[in-house]
């Protein structure tokens, strides 16, 4: 393998999942267009299955295509420091050969000069895989630029984007839209390859862009739900999402035009005179934009304002796309989505693009420490809010969206204060951990679904045995009334009783993402059960998992920041008790989903059973109705010996292998994913695999801002404290949800008033939203409406009006006869000498 | 000499006069004199300018005779048309006449 082989294979990467999604959609659109599943022929039954087959071999091939560049980076030597002596880089360049020289000699980062640059044999240009415009010489290409970033932002996409096709057999497997699934989930992959792909920051911008539409259409994918018991509707979710997406785009498209109109200046201009460039817009590609702007600094050609207004016009994109702290908001709406779409969005393709842009353009922001610092203070900001909102949320879902956002936090702080590697380093973790753990809620909630779908079942069988035995003598009765008793039961407990009522049970209906009618899963499904365990403790940070040392990493290089910036402290403080909340939530939603005393379900089930049962006997009359005579749901997992024959035993049960496989696979990398990090104080420099193969695309800012390096000693004790800060948060969950389940939480809640309120409303950021931007802007726009119709409508109309009136009034002047125009001759006259009179100081005479 | 304030005055009164008859007359005719008197009235104004502001003789007479040959021919046509009116709708009322409307 060499660097031309890896140029010449590189393009399959993202143009495999690009030939699936294509060919999944076209054979939608062909064959099975708009039919319902049981609609379909058996052939057509193949070709819906052939677009799952499509989609994994595409993502199978992608990866291993992904693989064989990430295995041929690590096997190229390390790049030498940036201050290697010219003789040394020039014995390097003689090494190389053709193409590799060419393609290496603008990548390494511009800190020194053109002839002392030391070649990085880390970094794959491949310049041009496709002319998109040309123009003489503005020729817009798009290339592809493969560095250990780019490398592992390839594998960790495909490797989640797999097992999430696969999951997603499982998953939506009954689905009508199966075929369009599997045209969106390869299009989402593919943006995403390309996002991470790219060369130049047009692209880049194009794929943002590519993200943002894939996430729409996924997120809208159920756009026909009308009910979601209170969560916002798909249709709205994914407007939202976009919305939201584009306010910070909006800054991220700023940015990049400042960045082009920087490199057509001055700035650009004379780099690309000393660089030979030729075409204007390779003035946009990675290599060239950070030469010039490192030079542009050096000589002083470039202000630190301008640079620091750029960086954080960037960074807007990425507090988008990375639901940052203020706008965050669209990330937990998300989970309208189909549940494997909310992990590949989590973990992989959407939410990482703005930790990976920002590490991208890492030459950039490590030259403005003030855009840095605000990065680090949004960065800690989020965390803590996102872990703060993930204690009291009782949708499985938002509490892992919400530690997604806490998560995303730590990553941006992580590079806000300089720790590239750490940040990446906790990306991938957090990628697979997440991954798991959405997985798992997927699989968690399936279950339920189909659980409560094998309750109506029940109750449809049994109303119809009841009503038999009730009404032996007239049958077309007692098929009346089964009928509308099962159908009250399932409607109450889809979609509640009564809208007004204080308890939610009720109001709602039976929620099959509410951890509120959870408990002992574990019992029903143990590979699920075992899986997520393995996942929170991950993302809780208990020793030995991938979680603790990732986001150790982070804590420790922000506490070793701390002696840099006074502020660095606080973040670290601030971090350290995000990362117990985060221990918190995460084992509040294991004890109370999979351990826990009682399976809440059936209680839950019954109760809106009765309720819709009993008001429909009511309605039609039928004199001493018991519900319990027709369903009583009991605990499946209990002793089987009191069960009599009233009884109606109701278990979750494990799902299928092919949505278990992912999840035990991702609990192993859960695990494992933690051992190629180890801290590089207690391992020895150079031992931590993962830094010393990902510090390359950093280096020219590691070289701007050295890191203060800790010793061991203060490493093995901030990791033994996080340690026990994760193990304390585990232990007050343990005790809230396992053990006393039933009563702790609710007294807490009481006791914490305005903060439970605070935190079960997600800060209130949706209501300021709501009132600044909806209501204040409704008013505003209503305002400007009226200004519209009455003064802009009433100027142009008046103008109108009065040339009309004042036409009709004038038409009577023509009367015809000549002597009323002399008569106005006349006036005229008078008039004219009178004004003569008057101006001439009354000395006519 | 007599000042030349009073032709002007007399001309003022003269023009006033047949200003107010063309104002307030309907009959045509009535108008046409009218119109002549006015005419007339500028002529004497002309002609007192004439002899009281210019050392040249005649020159503001000349002007005067040639005005009055003019308004001769004006009258005859004026005088046709007014004959014209009178046939076509039996009548020179000016009240009546709104051709200009048109």
């Amino acid at each position: 393998m060499t660097a031309k082989d890896i140029e010449s294979i590189l393009w399959l990467v993202p143009a495999i999942p690009l030939a699936a999604a294509l060919l999944n959609g076209l054979l939608g659109i062909v064959f099975l267009r708009s039919k319902a599943k049981k609609n379909l022929t058996p052939g057509q039954l193949t070709i819906r299955y052939a677009t799952s087959f499509i989609g994994i071999t595409a993502i199978v091939s992608a990866l291993v295509v992904s693989i064989i560049c990430l295995v041929f980076l690590i096997g190229q030597p390390a790049p030498k420091e940036a201050t290697a002596r010219p003789d040394e880089a020039k014995s390097a360049q003689l090494m190389t050969t053709g193409q590799a020289a060419s393609t290496a000699k603008l990548a390494a980062p511009d800190l020194q000069t053109a002839q002392a640059e030391p070649e990085n044999l880390r970094r794959v240009e491949v310049k041009e895989v496709y002319t998109w415009i040309a123009s003489g010489d503005f020729q817009i290409k798009v290339g592809f630029l493969l560095d250990p970033l780019t490398a592992m932002m390839l594998v960790v996409v495909n490797t989640i984007s797999l097992l999430v096709h696969i999951f997603s057999t499982g998953y939506m497997r009954d689905d009508n839209g199966f075929h369009r699934f599997y045209t969106y989930l390869p299009f989402f992959t593919f943006s995403m390859l390309m996002l991470v792909l790219a060369n130049n920051f047009l692209i880049l911008y194009v794929f943002w862009e590519a993200v943002g539409l894939s996430s729409y259409l996924l997120i809208g994918f159920w756009f026909s739900k009308k009910y979601d018991w209170g969560r916002l509707l798909p249709p709205a979710a994914n407007v939202k999402a976009f919305v939201v997406n584009r306010v910070g785009d909006f800054g991220f498209g700023l940015g990049i035009m400042w960045i082009f109109v920087t490199m057509l200046g001055n700035v650009g201009s004379d780099y690309a005179k000393a660089h030979n460039i030729t075409n204007g817009f390779d003035r946009l590609n990675y290599a060239n934009v950070f030469g010039a702007f490192n030079e542009a600094l050096k000589t002083n050609a470039l202000g630190q304002t301008t640079l620091t207004l750029i960086c954080l016009l960037l960074f807007m994109g990425a507090m988008g796309k990375s639901a940052q702290v203020p706008l965050h908001t669209w990330l937990p709406d998300a989970m309208a989505g189909p549940t494997p779409v909310s992990a590949l969005i989590h973990a992989a393709t959407m939410v990482t693009a703005g930790v990976y842009m920002v590490g991208r353009v890492s030459p950039l922001f490590g030259n403005s420490s003030s855009a840095m610092l605000i990065i680090s203070i949004i960065g800690i900001l989020t965390a803590f809010f996102g872990s703060t909102v993930g204690c009291t949320q009782k949708d499985i879902k938002a509490v892992m969206a919400y530690s997604t956002v806490s998560q995303l936090g730590y990553m941006f702080f992580a590079l806000g204060v300089f720790g590239w590697v750490a940040a990446f380093f906790h990306l991938m973790t957090h990628a697979f951990f997440k991954g798991l753990l959405f997985l798992g809620c997927g699989s968690v909630i399936h279950a339920n679904e189909e659980a409560i779908h094998e309750g109506f079942h029940e109750i449809k069988h049994n109303a119809e045995a009841w009503a038999k035995q009730r009404y032996p003598n007239d049958p077309a009765m007692a098929e009346e009334y089964a009928f509308e008793l099962f159908e009250a039961a399932e409607q109450a407990i889809e979609y509640g009783v009564d809208k007004n009522s204080k308890d939610e049970l009720l109001r709602m209906g039976l929620d099959p993402q509410s951890m509120d009618y959870m408990g002992n899963l574990f019992k029903g499904m143990p590979l699920t059960g075992f899986s997520m365990t393995i996942g929170a403790a991950a993302l809780a940070g208990i020793p030995l998992t991938a979680g603790f040392f990732s986001k150790d990493d982070i804590l420790g290089i922000t506490f070793s920041r701390g002696a840099d910036n006074g502020i660095n402290y606080v973040i670290y403080a601030i971090g350290l008790f995000a990362a117990f909340l985060t221990a918190f939530y995460s084992f509040r939603m294991i004890f109370s989903v999979f351990y826990g005393k009682d399976f809440r379900l059936p209680a839950a089930m019954n109760r809106l059973a009765y309720e819709g049962m009993n008001r429909k006997a009511a309605e039609l009359g039928i004199a001493n109705f018991n519900p319990r005579e027709i369903v009583n749901f009991v605990d499946g997992y209990a002793s089987k010996t009191e069960a009599a024959s009233s009884l109606t035993p109701i278990a979750v049960k494990e799902n299928t292998p092919n949505m278990s496989f992912p999840l035990l696979f991702l609990a192993f990398m859960s695990i494992a994913a933690g051992y190629i990090g180890l801290p590089t104080a207690i391992v020895g420099e150079g031992n931590n695999f993962f830094e010393s193969f990902m510090s390359s695309p950093f280096q020219t800012a590691l070289t701007v801002k050295p890191l203060p390096r800790e010793d061991a000693g203060t490493t093995i004790f901030l990791l033994i404290l996080s340690g026990l800060i994760a193990i304390a948060g585990v232990t007050l969950a343990f005790v809230m949800y396992h053990q006393r389940r039933a009563s702790l939480p609710e007294r807490a809640g009481q006791l914490s008033g305005p903060l439970y309120a605070v935190s079960r409303y997600k800060w209130f950021w949706d209501e300021l939203y709501n009132l600044i931007f909806i209501k204040a802007g409704l008013a505003f726009f209503n305002g400007l409406r009226l200004f519209d119709k009455y003064v802009i409508d009433g100027a142009v109309n008046g103008v109108g009006w009065l040339t009309r009136q004042s036409a009709q009034q004038l038409r009577k002047v023509q009367t015809g006869f000549f002597g009323n125009y002399a008569l106005y001759m006349a006036i005229g006259l008078v008039a004219v000498v009178g004004l003569f009179y008057v101006l001439s100081g009354n000395k006519i005479f | 000499m007599i000042p030349v304030a009073w032709y002007l005055i007399l001309s003022g009164v003269l023009f006033a006069v047949g200003l107010a008859g063309v104002l307030v007359r309907r009959n045509v005719l009535v108008i046409f004199m009218c119109v002549e008197l006015m005419m007339n009235a500028v002529n004497i104004s002309l002609v007192a300018f004439a002899r009281s502001f210019t050392g040249v003789r005649f020159a503001g007479d000349a002007f005067v005779i040639f005005i009055i040959t003019v308004a001769a021919a004006e009258a005859a046509v004026g005088l046709a048309i007014i004959v014209s009116m009178a046939r076509q709708n039996d009548s020179i009322d000016a009240d009546q006449i709104d051709l200009l409307k048109d």
